[in-house]
């Protein structure tokens, strides 16, 4: 029967006037869209579909992680979608051309002096920072402080980052109170073999809300990790992959076990990581055994 | 008695008549009002046709039956009621598409709506231009001349 009533005429919808479909259930549609045919394709369709393609509530979550093509253009794209949001955005994700001015600029947009209220940056992907890699400090400054403009964040992910110093860290755990995901991942092809716990103790010191904390790499010892279990009470996931210095020594092993819902330790599989094949290429530890590694400090 | 379910009767606009268990009534929170407000054995819902009300009951029977037994499989029935969703989309012309839309709006059935939603938004991205979208949805441009030409103009941007 159904297919009985498949005329053509039926079937290219000829017979509804889709521009007049309620202002909201447009707008249901076209927010599903990915933000390349929102941009270059559903907007010119009619006047009723541009005056949806304008509206701040079409541009809460703007996912840009798939899209293809020259930064440049990416980036503009985000500023003007950025620009189109008013202030409401409540997720980005510009994982594969994020730099430090993007990210400035969505964090000055959200605190534009407009008096707009509600704007908050829930989840601030930015795992491409790897670009900026030799800028060192200075960059991890500027970096903290844009982050600093985004006091509502409540994940923040950089993979395959520049590493922030603890002190920038600690200027982030500060002024994001509500951090509750942490992923700090480092890039093994130029991850030194030291032990350093600043990082780990900023994480301690500041973050003490956090329920989600990835560690890929990090030089973090036994200390720091007590430190992190000490003043994180709401901890449940803990990645340590490849964390070489985390011994788990003594009832650590125990008192992680008991505490975290999902743990995985130093050299533990780490399949369910999305970006494990860049880890296991190349220069970085492919491999690597721990083992090797346990009298070289 | 608690086994012998309580059966409630739908009118559409064009008297075409449902009967349908409670349960399934209770996906739509408009109807679920509808009948603790008004105890009676029929509803007429003068919004919604025939036509459109069978792919409702269609759709809530199937939804609300995977719910009640999905206690202890509920991924594999999860699996299933997608692909069942997949089939009852696809079947579908876009007037029909249209008409759920706005029944399931009435009807306030998210579930639905969201369905539908996402199927014309598949057939959206799924055109190569605005044009083609104008055409696939039976769109008529309403811009003036002037107005078109600057909206063409505009997203230059995206592609220098």
């Amino acid at each position: 029967m159904a297919s009985s009533s498949l005329t053509p005429v039926m079937k290219n919808g000829a017979c509804r006037n889709w521009a007049e479909l309620p202002y909201e259930l447009t707008l249901s549609i076209l927010r599903r869209l990915d933000i390349v045919d929102i941009l270059v394709n559903a907007q010119k369709v009619c006047v009723s579909w541009r005056r949806v393609c304008k509206d701040p509530a079409m541009w809460r979550k703007i996912d840009m992680s798939n899209l293809e093509g020259f930064g440049y253009t990416l980036e503009r794209m985000c500023r003007h979608v950025v620009d189109r949001s008013h202030g409401g955005l409540l997720e980005v994700d510009i994982s594969n051309f994020a730099t430090h001015s993007l990210l400035e600029y969505i964090a000055d947009r959200l605190n534009s002096p407009l008096g707009i209220t509600s704007y908050y940056l829930q989840s601030c992907r930015s795992s491409s920072l790897r670009s900026l890699r030799n800028c060192h400090l200075s960059m991890d400054n500027r970096l903290a402080e844009a982050i600093a403009k985004l006091p509502l964040l409540e994940e923040l992910d950089i993979t395959f980052g520049t590493s922030l110093s603890g002190k920038s860290l600690k200027v982030v755990g500060q002024s994001c109170p509500n951090l509750k995901t942490l992923k700090l991942n480092r890039d093994l092809s130029m991850c030194p073999r030291d032990l350093r716990d600043d990082d780990a103790l900023a994480i301690a010191e500041t973050m003490p809300g956090l329920r989600f904390l990835q560690l890929l790499g990090s030089s973090l010892s036994d200390f720091g990790l007590n430190a992190i279990l000490d003043c994180c009470p709401d901890l449940e996931h803990l990645n340590l992959r490849w964390c070489h210095n985390i011994k788990l020594a003594g009832d650590l092993e125990k008192r992680c076990s008991e505490r975290i819902k999902v743990l995985r330790r130093p050299r533990d599989s780490a399949d369910d990581f999305p970006y494990a094949y860049a880890y296991s290429s190349g220069d970085s530890y492919d491999d690597y055994d721990p083992e090797d590694f346990d009298y070289d400090f | 008695m608690e086994n012998e379910k309580k059966m409630i009767t739908l009118k559409s606009s064009d008297d075409v008549t449902f009967e349908v268990e409670e349960a399934v009534v209770l996906e739509s929170q408009f109807l679920s009002h509808l009948v603790q407000d008004c105890p009676a054995p029929e509803h007429k819902i003068k919004e919604v046709t025939g036509k459109i009300l069978s792919k409702v009951v269609e759709y809530c029977e199937k939804h609300v039956v995977v719910v009640v037994d999905g206690g202890d499989s509920s991924s594999s029935s999860g699996d299933d009621l997608k692909k069942w969703d997949d089939k009852f989309i696809k079947e579908m012309d876009l007037s029909t598409v249209y008409d759920l839309i706005a029944a399931a709006n009435y009807l306030n059935i998210q579930a639905l709506l969201d369905l539908m939603c996402q199927r014309v938004a598949d057939v959206i991205t799924a055109c190569k231009d605005h044009k083609e979208i104008r055409e696939t949805l039976g769109i008529v441009s309403d811009y003036t001349a002037e107005e078109e030409a600057e909206v063409l103009k505009e997203n230059e941007w995206a592609f220098d």
